[in-house]
């Protein structure tokens, strides 16, 4: 209760400060009208609460958004991954990254603060950055949204010491776009974000799969093809990863699917190529590797080489018979 | 420290460059060069790569971190992230407290430059 007012109050002193529609833009153009394409209002009860030491909210948000992702993690763990003692707190990068580890999709958010009340409507919840401080004197803070209320104009998050704590959805949308409106999710490998974008995902599961997760990565690029049928970046993750675990068969048939949708692509042509090649399939490797010369593009000298690769087994599998 | 980063640097050049073949390898193309439309990454940029990442994890050991655990952090970073933190471990953003005693000074903070704005316009 006493927070309220006091959370009350701080708005009432940035609103003293300057102009009112300003200080919280989106909350503002929603005073008359809540927007008709999302619920009311959501929470979140089963998202786990990590009460937070000084400062150690970047390990308890984390800790909160992962254990609801699946991932069984402890506070102790993730101060190892992401706090930095000379800063006395963690670095947005150094979070993402540290849900990486753990085999999740860490997907940063549209700048839009129903983007992140979608999300939470999804079911996931929301780490946001905030400044509690000025520009030129921040003070950084991690909170986790776990619910909203668009008719009394709430925000509910986790934050500090505090489990479930309301606050003026003007104030939320205040503290988080004093930092560049930065807001991220994790979610398991086999879910994609309900706001996300197809590029933005792909690049998220990219990262995930570059930082050795290939297994966890394989399931996320299975899901993004699921989302996106035709997308070219999907279908080379799955056939890419399905290679690099040694299950040729699934990698053959990603690949077979990336060239049927993207008939011009040489890099697709290429992995089919390299593929065949690797399963003794030498006549059908040549095909698709000179398609991929063919194609020409960058990677060109990558397809050449597939190609004379190609031409020097079945010369040798020709010699020995 | 700065004998040991050039060291470091000295030998990932050597291992780059003998990881370097003078003809390409036939070699499955990898996802995230559809997705960047890259060309081939030019051998300066793979050398620039590696050696931001050094400079990050020397950063991240002068902030406190082990050198075991450093190696392990930037490893999970993407290269754009890695690009992003070079040089600026210092500066960027780092979320830290927010217990009722922050949000009471941020108040305080807001009624002082109050009080100085309503001095300065009378």
């Amino acid at each position: 209760m006493k927070a309220r007012w006091l959370a009350g109050l701080f708005f009432l002193g940035l609103l003293a400060l300057g102009g009112c529609a300003g200080l919280a833009p989106q909350t503002f153009a929603i005073k008359d009208q809540p927007p008709a394409d999302m619920p009311l209002r959501a929470e979140l009860s089963s998202i786990p609460f990590f009460p937070q030491e000084d400062y150690y909210c970047g390990p308890a948000a984390l800790a909160s958004a992962l254990n609801a992702a699946g991932a069984r993690v402890t506070i102790e763990k993730l101060i190892e991954q992401v706090y930095l003692p000379g800063r006395k707190g963690s670095l947005q990068s150094e979070m993402l990254a540290a849900a990486r580890r753990h085999g999740m999709v860490a997907y940063v958010l549209d700048p839009d603060l129903f983007q992140l009340l979608r999300e939470v409507a999804a079911g996931t919840p929301v780490i946001a950055l905030e400044n509690y401080g000025l520009s030129w004197f921040p003070l950084w803070h991690y909170s986790v949204l776990v619910g909203y209320d668009l008719a009394r104009r709430e925000a509910i998050r986790h934050s500090g010491p505090k489990p479930r704590e309301a606050i003026p959805l003007g104030l939320y949308e205040n503290l988080w776009l004093r930092e560049g409106r930065w807001a991220m999710v994790v979610v398991p490998p086999e879910r994609v974000p309900a706001t996300a974008s197809e590029r933005r995902y792909a690049e998220a599961v990219i990262a995930l799969e570059k930082a050795g997760q290939t297994r966890n990565a394989h399931v996320a690029y299975a899901a993004l093809v699921k989302r996106w049928p035709a997308s070219l970046a999907g279908l080379m993750g799955v056939g890419n990863t399905a290679h690099a675990l040694h299950d040729l068969s699934t990698a053959e048939t990603a690949f077979r699917q990336a060239v049927a949708a993207h008939p011009d692509s040489a890099p697709a042509y290429n992995n089919l190529a390299q593929t065949l090649l690797d399963r003794g399939k030498f006549d059908d490797a040549l095909m698709a590797a000179q398609r991929a010369v063919a194609l020409g593009g960058p990677l060109l000298a990558t397809a050449r080489a597939t190609l004379e690769e190609i031409r020097r087994k079945q010369a040798t599998v020709t010699r020995a018979r | 420290m700065k004998v040991f980063l050039c060291r470091l640097i000295s030998y990932l050049l050597v291992f780059s460059l003998a990881g370097m073949s003078f003809t390409t390898q036939a070699a499955l193309i990898g996802t995230h060069e559809v997705v960047q439309q890259a060309s081939a990454q030019s051998d300066r940029e793979r050398v620039r790569d590696l050696v931001a990442r050094a400079d990050v994890q020397q950063a991240l050991q002068a902030y406190g971190v082990s050198p075991q655990t450093a190696q392990e952090r930037v490893d999970a970073l993407t290269d754009m992230e890695v690009q992003e933190m070079a040089g600026k471990l210092g500066t960027l953003p780092a979320g830290a407290s927010g217990t009722g005693e922050t949000i009471l000074l941020a108040l305080l903070l807001v009624v002082v430059i109050y009080i100085i704005l309503q001095y300065v316009y009378k």
